[in-house]
């Protein structure tokens, strides 16, 4: 190509910039010179435009086209080489422009026509929704949509547009239904007061990361920036275990796993009743921080459960006295004749006989009381000492109040020990102690007793429960877990708790009631044998029913689940001290663990195992191992829950 | 070293060194528990609009607004720059909002046809150098008319001189749809040689029947065919270095939008 021709003398000047390029060129022909007109029409059907020069028109056509024409303009100016017009077409620069214009105003106006769409506002929220919510909080969300959480949703465009310009209060709409054991806005709910750092939940929870997003996940180097003590990672230089980990009191159950293991279950007595492995006794199914041990049913009652009936309380018994003090027409009115009445009868008969056919008034012949002589030698019962306020050994201070007993008991039946019951227990539920006595029983025996005479039973009590023994009241626990039994216990311990006065003579009165319902040796006392007494927070005891699980580091979880499925103890022996459940749990066959149980403070004790120290959890979680962040056994919130307004609100909304 | 690497090192140094500083700004207000994403968003905001002026740059050069060579190097290395902010901006590749999702499309869009712009500056222009010719692209219609006149100038010659109408059939059967607009417009685009071949075919079709006089007639028309296949080429060539443009820009504008309404929805509801 002869490049001489796009010398500036040889061609015209592109003009790229223009709106508009000629339309012979856009159909691949020769452009003309001049080019479209800005205007977009043809500027190019004549050769030149002629120019008047003095009173004559002149051809301009320009060197580049040939100069000149031989022709010239018409008389009026006009050219006389025109061609038809062309149709021009859009620059590429113009068309560029069009099309960007065009893509940002439907941006705009997509955006403008789903605002004012109605549709509940389906339309306006998908355009402003950053991502579906969590499963939890897509729920309860269903109805009232955004504004559930964004306050400024539902206002007017307006002060929608200018909340834009304020901070928004989200943690207070979180705590419409999330609630905390402490304060929501403290670091862990505040048991870190103490810096004084204000939390937003949305500081560690963002929403609209999808249906199944983890919006709980935090890294540890988040946990590290608040906490002064800077963790590398657990197995690094993670603080060791406490002195006792994971053992923060003494069990409930006194049960002594060194005693069990190594003497008991190798007796041959009781051998073949042994557990074969730690999950004989141990609940693995349910286990999660705790392996709750199995219920009494099913791994203490094939070698303990005879004991349980064996060990019968005395309720009352009739004491010795030196006199009688009881009225014996009172108690031939309520209780009827006895069998020295009937003698005196039976003696005058025909003198009754006669002065009844003769219609005479009748006189029983008295009959001559022999000399008083007690049907008991025996001390009372404590627990009638206790109720009624009396010494034991001292006969003028008990003799009045108990025979006054007796005659009440066999005019009222259950009535009136009910009632000591109530005065001594704070009205807390005599009942409860009682339950099962039947009045009819009661009277029975206090009538024998008002007569002076021992109570004979119909027949043997092998049953257990209630029954009247010649001079005592007694009961006799049904099976373990007795609610009568456990009622007596609490009732004794409760006279620990500094409800009562607190004279010395009393006070001995109260020991000696307790030691009779407490002795571990002797009725039903034996429940403490397993049942722990523990101190309670108001300064009293308490016998430790349930199994109880530690409260302590609630900012700690633990999953046995996990790990027992790893060591599967299923067949370990009891005794592997390496396998199963002892590869953590390693027993400690010198501990004190009984001399714990000689006092009453929970927190003092000793346990049968060895503490489980950091290095062990290390050995599976540490680098390139089990994953060992933080979140994995810490948990930040203090005891996290749900507010019952979310239930309620659900309920209006219906 | 060259001033365009000078320019493009300094610059990538620069943008290099701010994405660090905002990545770990980021990572260290993640750690402690603040919001990153304002600072990141309004970064990344500021960053398109830095690159959306510099079309405004083009249309203004009448002003001193530094050398159109620095806003390119600026583009392209900001650009690159705003790739990588976006995900220190999102944290991830795929946002879960639909429309967010709609904005990350469109912003990929941009990327994508920016980074094929400025791949096909790169290699185009050296394959128009191996033409051994130039030619602006706005002279290509009336330089393929002037080839075609040439031609069937020749073709009307060659029949008067002969008076054979053996080459003039073979021209109307063939060779004016060749001439009639550029052809082959894919293959030249992607470095093919499919015009050359179809002429060479059409050449040897034809070259059987025509004695020495047509043949010399032949040979003028086949140096215009070359010649023209160069323009082909040229043409496929620079209209795809100005066309890409014509997705990228109104994408980008596009993307504007989206980004003001983003904005203004962040400020109301996550602030």
């Amino acid at each position: 190509m002869n490049q001489d021709k796009f010398k500036h003398d040889s061609s015209h000047y592109e003009r790229p910039t223009q709106k508009y390029r000629c339309g012979r060129a856009a159909v691949w022909g020769k452009p003309c010179e001049f080019g479209p007109h800005v205007s977009g029409k043809c500027g190019g059907t004549t050769e030149c435009r002629p120019e008047k020069i003095g009173d004559r028109w002149q051809c301009r056509r320009t060197a580049i086209a040939g100069g000149p024409c031989d022709l010239g303009p018409s008389f009026d100016g006009t050219c006389n080489h025109s061609r038809p017009p062309c149709h021009p077409r859009r620059s590429l620069r113009s068309l560029r422009g069009i099309i960007a214009i065009a893509a940002f105003s439907v941006v705009i106006a997509t955006i403008a026509l789903m605002l004012s769409l109605g549709d509940g506002g389906k339309a306006r929220d998908s355009i402003i929704e950053a991502g579906p919510l969590t499963g939890g909080h897509e729920n309860f969300t269903g109805t009232e949509g955004c504004a559930s959480c964004h306050t400024s949703h539902d206002e007017d465009a307006g002060d929608w547009f200018l909340s834009a310009f304020h901070e928004q209060e989200m943690t207070e709409k979180c705590l419409d239904c999330h609630t905390f054991g402490g304060d929501a806005r403290r670091t862990h709910n505040s048991i870190f007061a103490s810096k004084a750092i204000t939390t937003e939940c949305t500081m560690c929870h963002t929403e609209h990361k999808g249906e199944n997003a983890n919006i709980q996940m935090m890294s540890d180097s988040q946990c590290n920036h608040c906490h002064e003590t800077q963790i590398d990672s657990f197995s690094k230089n993670h603080p060791k275990f406490s002195d006792n980990y994971p053992h923060d009191r003494r069990t409930s159950i006194k049960f002594d796993h060194v005693s069990h293991l190594t003497t008991h279950f190798t007796d041959q007595r009781y051998s073949e009743k042994a557990p074969a492995d730690c999950i004989g006794c141990h609940a693995v199914d349910t286990a999660d921080r705790a392996v709750r041990p199995g219920t009494f049913e099913k791994s203490c009652m094939q070698c303990h459960n005879q004991a349980i009936q064996e060990r019968e309380l005395v309720v009352m018994r009739l004491p010795e006295f030196e006199e009688n003090l009881i009225d014996n027409d009172a108690v031939l009115s309520t209780c009827g004749p006895t069998i020295e009445n009937w003698e005196v009868i039976s003696e005058n008969l025909s003198d009754i006989v006669e002065a009844v056919e003769a219609g005479d008034e009748v006189e029983l012949p008295e009959y001559e009381e022999e000399e008083y002589e007690s049907v008991s030698l025996e001390e009372a019962s404590p627990i009638n000492s206790f109720l009624l306020e009396v010494l034991i050994d001292d006969m003028d201070s008990y003799s009045e109040p108990i025979q006054e007993l007796v005659l009440r008991l066999a005019e009222e039946g259950t009535a009136p020990l009910e009632d000591l019951i109530g005065e001594r227990f704070n009205n807390q539920g005599s009942g409860r102690l009682l339950s099962g006595l039947s009045s009819e029983l009661v009277k029975r025996i206090a009538c024998a007793w008002a007569a002076n005479l021992e109570y004979e039973a119909p027949a043997e009590n092998t049953a257990g429960g209630w029954y009247g023994d010649a001079l005592e009241l007694r009961y006799a626990p049904l099976q373990h877990g007795d609610p009568v039994a456990k009622n007596w216990i609490n009732f004794a311990l409760h006279t620990k708790n500094g409800h009562l006065d607190d004279t010395e003579d009393y006070q001995s009165v109260v020991e000696e009631m307790q030691q009779i319902i407490l002795d571990p040796k002797e009725g039903v006392g034996a429940c403490t044998k397993c049942h722990a007494i523990s101190n309670t927070e108001d300064g009293g005891w308490q016998a430790e029913w349930a199994y109880q699980p530690s409260n302590l580091r609630p900012y700690t979880y633990y999953s046995h689940g996990a790990h027992i499925t790893m060591l599967n103890p299923e067949g370990v022996n009891l005794m592997d001290p390496n396998n199963g459940c002892r590869t953590c749990h390693k027993i400690n066959e010198k501990s004190a663990y009984k001399d714990a149980f000689e006092q009453h403070d929970p927190n003092i004790f000793d346990s049968n195992f060895f503490p489980i120290d950091q290095t062990t959890c290390a050995q599976c979680h540490g680098e390139g191992q089990v994953k060992q962040d933080c979140q994995l056994c810490h948990n930040y919130h203090l005891s996290p829950g749900f507010d019952l307004r979310t239930v309620e609100n659900e309920e209006t909304m219906d | 070293m060259n001033a365009i690497v000078i320019r493009y090192t300094l610059m990538l140094a620069a943008a290099t060194a701010g994405l660090v500083a905002l990545g770990v700004y980021s990572h260290l207000a993640e750690t402690s528990l603040q919001r990153s994403e304002f600072v990141t968003g309004y970064a990344l905001f500021g960053l398109i609009l830095l690159l959306a002026m510099f079309n405004a740059r083009k249309k203004l050069p009448m002003l001193p607004l530094i050398r159109s060579a620095y806003w390119l190097a600026a583009h392209v290395v900001g650009g690159i720059a705003a790739i990588a902010l976006f995900f220190i901006h999102t944290g991830s590749i795929w946002p879960t909002g639909a429309y967010e999702q709609a904005l990350a499309i469109v912003f990929y869009l941009v990327s994508l046809s920016g980074i094929f712009g400025y791949v096909v500056q790169r290699i185009y222009p050296r394959r128009l150098v191996q033409t051994d010719l130039e030619i602006i692209f706005e002279r290509i219609p009336g330089e393929l008319a002037e080839i075609r006149e040439e031609a069937e100038l020749e073709i009307h010659e060659c029949t008067k001189e002969t008076g054979s109408d053996t080459l003039a059939r073979h021209y109307i059967e063939t060779l004016s749809w060749y001439f009639r607009r550029p052809r082959f417009f894919l293959n030249s685009a992607f470095g093919g040689d499919a015009g050359n071949h179809w002429l060479r075919n059409q050449y040897r079709s034809v070259d059987r029947y025509l004695n020495e006089v047509e043949r010399s007639y032949l040979n003028r028309i086949a140096n215009l065919a070359g010649m023209k296949s160069k323009i082909d080429v040229h043409y496929a060539c620079q209209s795809v270095m100005k066309g890409w443009l014509l997705l990228h820009l109104p994408l980008a504008a596009g993307l504007l939008g989206l980004m003001f309404w983003h904005i203004i929805v962040v400020n109301v509801y996550a602030i």
